[in-house]
């Protein structure tokens, strides 16, 4: 194997001591994931057990610029779904071993993992959030391409378009600005009240787009988050087109409506596919 | 035949004794004041080596000191030499650069480990040492030659410190390979040395009469810490001014041998000058009498 794979599995030990307790234990049958030889895994134990634990702040640091990015699913898990405890667990959790072994986005993979782990409410934050964190790592614009009738289109890197509760984007967006005001140290502070989930029921389509003013998030019509996420992957404009037809939308205004997109950049133009 | 040792090497500068910083360094509590230290000894201050990472740029204590037209060097602190995607990225390439424009650098320098897993983003920041085998040599190797054509100036790989070493390899053979195969110079960080030779359980100096102290441009030196963690004596490279024994026992084994040597940086940055000056004096008392002191002297 490779020393950048044995450098990521070091980067997963120093983070997670549970896996240092796997592999001293076991280091013929620990980590069948990552393509070790005899020689690599007698390394991992060489060292006295005690160094891989000489960074105690290691985790509550990454957590703690984690939660930068996700101070509402973050605040919404510590109050109310485990406490501090509950998000620590993140860096001793496969998700977190696949981002690193997979040279991943640790913001994007704690992001998914809020999404998928708790409460609708931390559910409905955390995918707010992980859509902020996304656009923001989007490759700046360029010069926006024209449709091409024999192309294809996708959605801009720079927007996300998704469904969510109701209810859980409403107290999404009651909670952003009280944890703005009192940054990290509030969203940590379990003591702190947060407004209560709204009465309200139902679903939300919510567009998140990046601008040169800064990300925003606000709710969309459901027919344009539905292209949107449609074309998440690369698709013909024919297909698309088509897709739009069973929309309600004739061939004409279909092509129409997706130049406008092309143009206005929450879609992008490419050419045409390669067979 | 080194193309680096009978050529490249005589047209770097020789800079003498200087101090680190990086973005924002010069503004905690104590920090050293440049600007002072520059004014009482410039012999101290001859050149300021400045930590970088592209996404933070450049502070202004830094852009002034270039803006005086003083020497300097560009000390990388987020580039993996070993991952091909990481060195050659070309919007990372294009903001260094940029910086490189505005410092105008003797050479790059800088930890030859891993400082992000992933890629490059702000919350994947660390510093790790290299996996030593033969392989992970060749591949920092190639990164160096990247960086080197990419920016048209000298890449000098510093051993970082860590807690953790991996491999088959002493780390002094690890950097003799990657300069070997880079045809490069050599950072030795002098601290970090002394913590890899207590984690290994070796004597300062173990390693050092196979080392090629001809390919060692420049000299780091910087005070340590040592805490226990649950029991066991760790030392940390924390730049405070209480230097080592042990590393004062490589510096006075490596002055005399490391005849290439141009540069010698004091790792204090973040303490007052009163603090730093037996430090300084030391340094300078050690290597007056080598062939670093002599060019200086010229």
């Amino acid at each position: 194997m490779s020393a950048l794979a044995l450098q990521r599995v070091v980067v997963r030990m120093l983070f997670d001591e549970h896996l240092v307790d796997r592999v001293y234990a076991d280091p013929a049958g620990a980590l069948p994931e990552v393509d070790l030889t005899d020689a690599e895994r007698a390394w991992l134990v060489q060292p006295d057990k005690r160094r891989w634990r000489a960074d105690p702040l290691r985790r509550y640091r990454a957590l703690q610029a984690l939660l930068e990015e996700y101070p509402v699913a973050g605040a919404l898990v510590i109050r109310e779904a485990g406490g501090v405890q509950a998000l620590d667990a993140y860096f001793s959790d496969p998700a977190f071993h696949r981002c690193i072994q997979d040279r991943g986005v640790l913001a994007l993979s704690f992001g998914r993992w809020l999404a998928a782990d708790f409460t609708v409410d931390v559910a409905a934050a955390a995918r707010v959030e992980l859509a902020l964190a996304r656009v923001r790592r989007a490759a700046e614009p360029g010069a926006l391409p024209p449709l091409d009738a024999q192309g294809t289109v996708h959605t801009a890197p720079w927007i996300d378009a998704f469904v969510t509760t109701q209810a859980g984007l409403q107290r999404y967006l009651a909670c952003r600005p009280v944890l703005a005001q009192g940054g990290t140290a509030l969203v940590l502070d379990g003591q702190q009240p947060l407004p209560p989930q709204p009465a309200v029921t139902g679903t939300a389509t919510v567009l998140v787009e990046r601008s040169a003013q800064g990300a925003a998030v606000e709710e969309s019509p459901a027919a344009l988050v539905q292209l949107l996420r449609w074309c998440q992957s690369p698709r013909t404009v024919a297909a698309t087109v088509e897709w739009l037809a069973g929309h309600d939308l004739d061939p004409a205004e279909a092509r129409e409506l997706l130049g406008d997109l092309a143009n206005d950049g929450l879609l992008l133009a490419g050419g045409a596919p390669t067979p | 035949m080194s193309d680096f040792l009978s050529r490249r090497v005589h047209a770097l500068p020789h800079l003498g004794l200087g101090v680190s910083t990086e973005y924002g360094a010069p503004d905690a509590p104590g920090a050293l004041d440049l600007p002072a230290l520059r004014a009482e000894h410039p012999e101290w201050a001859a050149f300021l080596e400045v930590g970088v990472e592209t996404a933070k740029g450049l502070d202004r204590h830094a852009r002034w000191w270039a803006a005086q037209g003083w020497p300097t060097t560009y000390h990388f602190l987020d580039v993996n030499l070993d991952e091909p995607q990481d060195v050659g990225e070309p919007r990372w390439l294009d903001e260094v650069r940029g910086l490189i424009d505005v410092l105008k650098p003797a050479w790059l320098c800088g930890d030859a480990g891993l400082w992000h897993f992933g890629p490059r983003d702000r919350n994947h920041m660390l510093l790790l040492p290299p996996i030593l085998t033969d392989d992970a040599a060749k591949a920092m190797a190639e990164g160096i030659v990247t960086l080197r054509e990419a920016t048209g100036l000298e890449v000098m790989p510093e051993n970082p410190p860590g807690q953790v070493f991996l491999g088959d390899l002493h780390l002094l053979d690890f950097f003799a390979k990657v300069a070997d195969y880079a045809d490069t110079g050599l950072l030795l960080d002098a601290a970090h040395l002394a913590i890899y030779q207590r984690v290994c359980g070796h004597a300062p100096t173990t390693g050092l009469d196979g080392f090629p102290a001809e390919r060692v441009l420049e000299l780091h030196v910087a005070g340590a810490t040592e805490r226990e963690v649950e029991g066991l004596p760790i030392v940390e490279d924390d730049h405070t001014p209480a230097v080592l024994d042990d590393t004062w026992a490589i510096l006075d084994a490596l002055g005399p041998v490391a005849r290439n040597l141009r540069a010698v940086i004091f790792e204090c940055e973040r303490n007052p000058l009163a603090s730093i000056r037996p430090g300084l004096e030391r340094i300078q008392a050690t290597l007056a009498h080598t062939p670093y002191g002599q060019r200086g002297a010229r």
